[in-house]
């Protein structure tokens, strides 16, 4: 896994950065400037974030990596866990620095306390959710066949901004008669988007083991 | 003991078969593995390591299944496959970190030696290698962490004579150890037949032959003769032969070769190729 680890990071360093320093960009600005950003400015990180773990799979399938290390001491399983935990990186830099962003965005009072839980949960959730949704399509198909993951991750985005639409006019959700508080509810959303994220990464580890090379 | 053990190794692609396969590799030695293109040399290979699924049969590697050895048993095995994977923006400096993650026992010493002698540059991107230099940086990779199964398909398909030549040596010096084994496939014969200590033939998915080098050299026959002349030789007799308008060379076991005809050496190309035909 570390080795792997390293060989991505050299490849993001190298071939990406440029996705990196959109992710910083819009990260930071997002959480620095949120009371007078859109809300494209909180999904696109995280649509980011998912673009680049599918950037690093389609390097790994054109150069013939994902064939070569399994001739190393890496199972199909490890291979597609790697990638699972690139995602999860990717994420937490999207909310490392919306969260340095918010930081600086209260103490300059550019912006309030209050909506940063609501922001970061959300951040959390497109970028997860939209992996969690591509990635099983590309370990069964590839990357080449695997384009209708693109399609849903569109559907991702357009779905993220109705739903950060939302949340930013209500303080919290209604359930029924219960009223459930915004701070219970990124939790909950969180949490759901980890199952969701967990499940999708069993599925990928199945499915690419039945993938012929 | 063998290193490694094919017993009814099966696959099965539409309208190709492979197999059943049935090969042994003992320790101390190095097997050919030959094949024209499509005969399946790639498929065994990556049958072997798993890392395509196998439809029947058993692969055991130093004693112990090639499934329930993984991943501890990757370990002691080095490989170079006919594509060279490795990304094209590393260089192989950071090829060698990366592999030091993945690998218990690599041997950063030992890589910079062979990269040194080699001659391949530390700094120079992975892209801007020529074909060989990506073959010999595959080559140093599998041989840095002290394997004792070496298993190559193609190591030396885009190498110089000259560079062809330091790595027959180098699979050579590696087998000192007789704890050590090497399985090989190429279509260059002639590199084969300086190193292998065993020759498998495969055709068609099939194996034609299976045979230790020397005892190959002692079992068959290669007779050059008149056309008219192959009348004094049972058809059953003949393994392959090449028909030509100055002469006939016809394959034998040397059993079988009548007596008072002259019978010279076959060369592995000779054999494989007459094998071939004769199989068609």
């Amino acid at each position: 896994m570390k080795g792997m680890l390293c060989k991505d990071w050299y490849l993001t360093k190298h071939n990406l950065k440029a996705f990196l320093v959109l992710i910083a960009c819009f990260s930071l600005g997002g959480g620095l400037w949120y009371a007078h950003s859109s809300t494209f400015m909180l999904v696109y990180p995280g649509v980011m974030a998912a673009m680049l773990t599918l950037s690093l799979i389609g390097y790994d399938e054109r150069e013939k990596w994902n064939v070569y290390c399994l001739g190393m001491p890496v199972s199909r399983a490890l291979y597609v866990t790697e990638k699972y935990v690139c995602g999860l990186i990717s994420v937490g830099t999207v909310l490392v620095f919306h969260g340095i962003g918010a930081l600086l965005g209260v103490l300059t009072a550019r912006s309030a306390g209050e909506e940063v839980l609501a922001n970061m949960t959300l951040l959390l959730s497109v970028g997860l959710l939209g992996q969690a949704l591509m990635m099983p399509f590309l370990f069964r198909f590839g990357v080449e066949k695997g384009r209708i993951a693109y399609a849903l991750l569109f559907g991702m985005l357009v779905g993220g901004l109705v739903v950060i639409s939302t949340v930013r006019q209500a303080d919290g959700i209604s359930l029924g008669n219960v009223e459930v508080s915004a701070a219970l509810a990124a939790v909950a959303v969180c949490a759901a988007s980890l199952a969701v994220y967990a499940i999708s990464w069993r599925l990928s580890v199945a499915l690419y083991q039945k993938r012929e090379l | 003991m063998n290193a490694l053990e094919w017993k009814g190794l099966e696959k099965h692609y539409g309208d190709f078969t492979l197999g059943p396969l049935n090969l042994t590799l003992p320790s101390g030695t190095i097997l050919g593995l030959i094949g024209e293109n499509g005969a399946g040399k790639t498929t065994t290979i990556r049958l072997i390591l798993d890392m395509i699924a196998r439809d029947g049969g058993t692969v055991t590697i130093y004693g112990k299944d090639n499934r329930e050895s993984f991943p501890s048993g990757r370990d002691d095995i080095g490989v170079v496959l006919d594509e060279v994977g490795f990304s094209a923006c590393l260089n192989a400096k950071e090829i060698g970190k990366i592999l030091r993650g993945m690998y218990r026992n690599w041997d950063q010493a030992v890589y910079e030696g062979y990269l040194a002698r080699f001659n391949l540059p530390m700094d120079k991107k992975f892209k801007d290698y020529s074909l060989g230099m990506k073959k010999r940086l595959a080559i140093a990779t599998a041989l840095s962490h002290h394997a004792k199964l070496l298993v190559l398909d193609e190591p030396t398909s885009g190498l110089d004579p000259v560079a062809r030549d330091e790595m027959v040596s180098v699979f050579s010096e590696f087998t000192r150890d007789e704890g050590h084994a090497v399985l090989i496939s190429s279509h260059i014969v002639s590199d084969l037949e300086k190193l292998c200590d065993y020759i498998a033939f495969l055709h068609k998915g099939q194996l034609l032959l299976y045979e230790e080098k020397d005892r190959m050299y002692e079992d068959y026959a290669l007779v050059r003769c008149a056309p008219e002349e192959l009348t004094a030789i049972a058809p059953a007799a003949i393994l392959g032969k090449r028909e030509t308008p100055y002469g006939a060379e016809v394959l034998l076991r040397r059993a079988d070769v009548p007596a008072g005809v002259e019978a010279g050496r076959v060369d592995v190309e000779e054999l494989f190729v007459l094998m071939a035909k004769g199989a068609k």
